[in-house]
């Protein structure tokens, strides 16, 4: 379990970033970061979900530390769907 | 018919020099190889990849014994000035499933927030207790059951081509993530593939006579 600031691997579009975690914050704030290394810009932090490798939603107000990721866990950063029909 | 002429032409339109287009697919596609062998856990596999086009087939890993949902074929033509085309097909043959064909019309559960008084006093809750209409809306859409179905969503060159969603233009999306090979395939996958977790049979028993000899 991540138990001071760590690096975690997190797929943007398909692409491999590597952002700073920091177990004491929310996840939410490795979004910015995540996008901001993967150079995606055009939608906003909030306009993204952080999923675990099995496609898990993740609460992102939850604090990093509480999740027991380690240093090879990959989570995904998916852009939410728009609304269609 | 001219409706159908005039897209079939528009599908043909060239606005984007093939090699911008190509360069942007050639890197689409090689983000996807660099996560191939997880794409392939998921039941991913992209059998085909020849510019403008992508054919990836769509199983499930999490049933015994694991089939064959769908295939797909994404067009990049103009990439991204249009976004992807997404068409559902046969995963053997290619060819587009007509709606009543569909293997699946991948539901998406929507919420709405209802307020009525009347709802929440005929189930007994108090005033302030929020309720929320859920509905399961197929993100697959067609008007005939032998349409070829469009698969609902931005970031899909269909959904933007649609009058209905002149309102939504592609350009509020490009650049954004929707409609990235990535975007495109997980969206499949999360409301088309991962949902299923079990095979669902229907077995309609007949009760007949059986005769242990016919008399002569």
């Amino acid at each position: 379990m991540l138990d001071h600031k760590e690096l975690l691997t997190v797929i943007v579009n398909g692409e491999s970033v590597q952002v700073e975690a920091n177990p004491q914050v929310p996840l939410r704030t490795i979004i910015p970061e995540a996008l901001h290394k993967a150079e995606v810009v055009g939608q906003p932090p909030e306009n993204w979900d952080v999923r675990d490798a099995q496609d898990q939603l993740l609460d992102l107000g939850q604090k990093i530390g509480t999740f027991g990721f380690t240093a090879s866990t990959v989570l995904s950063l998916s852009l939410k769907a728009g609304v269609g029909g | 018919m001219l409706v159908a002429e005039s897209k079939c032409v528009r599908d043909r339109e060239l606005l984007v020099d093939p090699a911008v287009s190509r360069a942007k697919f050639d890197r689409e596609l090689a983000r996807y190889r660099e996560r191939a062998d997880e794409h392939c856990q998921r039941g991913w596999w992209l059998l085909a990849a020849e510019f403008p086009e992508v054919f990836v087939v769509f199983a499930t890993p999490q049933t015994k014994p694991p089939a064959v949902v769908f295939g797909a074929i994404l067009d990049f033509t103009n990439y991204d000035y249009w976004p992807p085309s997404v068409r559902l097909v046969d995963p053997f043959t290619r060819v587009p499933y007509a709606a009543k064909d569909l293997p699946t019309v991948l539901n998406r559960r929507t919420t709405t927030p209802i307020a009525e008084h009347e709802a929440r006093a005929a189930l007994g809750l108090p005033d302030d207790v929020g309720l929320k209409s859920m509905l399961d809306q197929p993100l697959m859409q067609w008007y005939d059951p032998e349409d070829v179905p469009f698969l609902c969503l931005p970031g899909v060159r269909e959904y933007h081509d649609h009058p209905g969603h002149s309102h939504d233009p592609w350009l509020r999306h490009r650049g954004g993530g929707a409609g990235t090979l990535h975007f495109l395939l997980e969206q499949l996958y999360r409301y088309g593939v991962a949902p299923i977790t079990r095979f669902q049979v229907q077995l309609v028993p007949q009760v007949g006579f059986a005769q242990a000899d016919v008399p002569t």
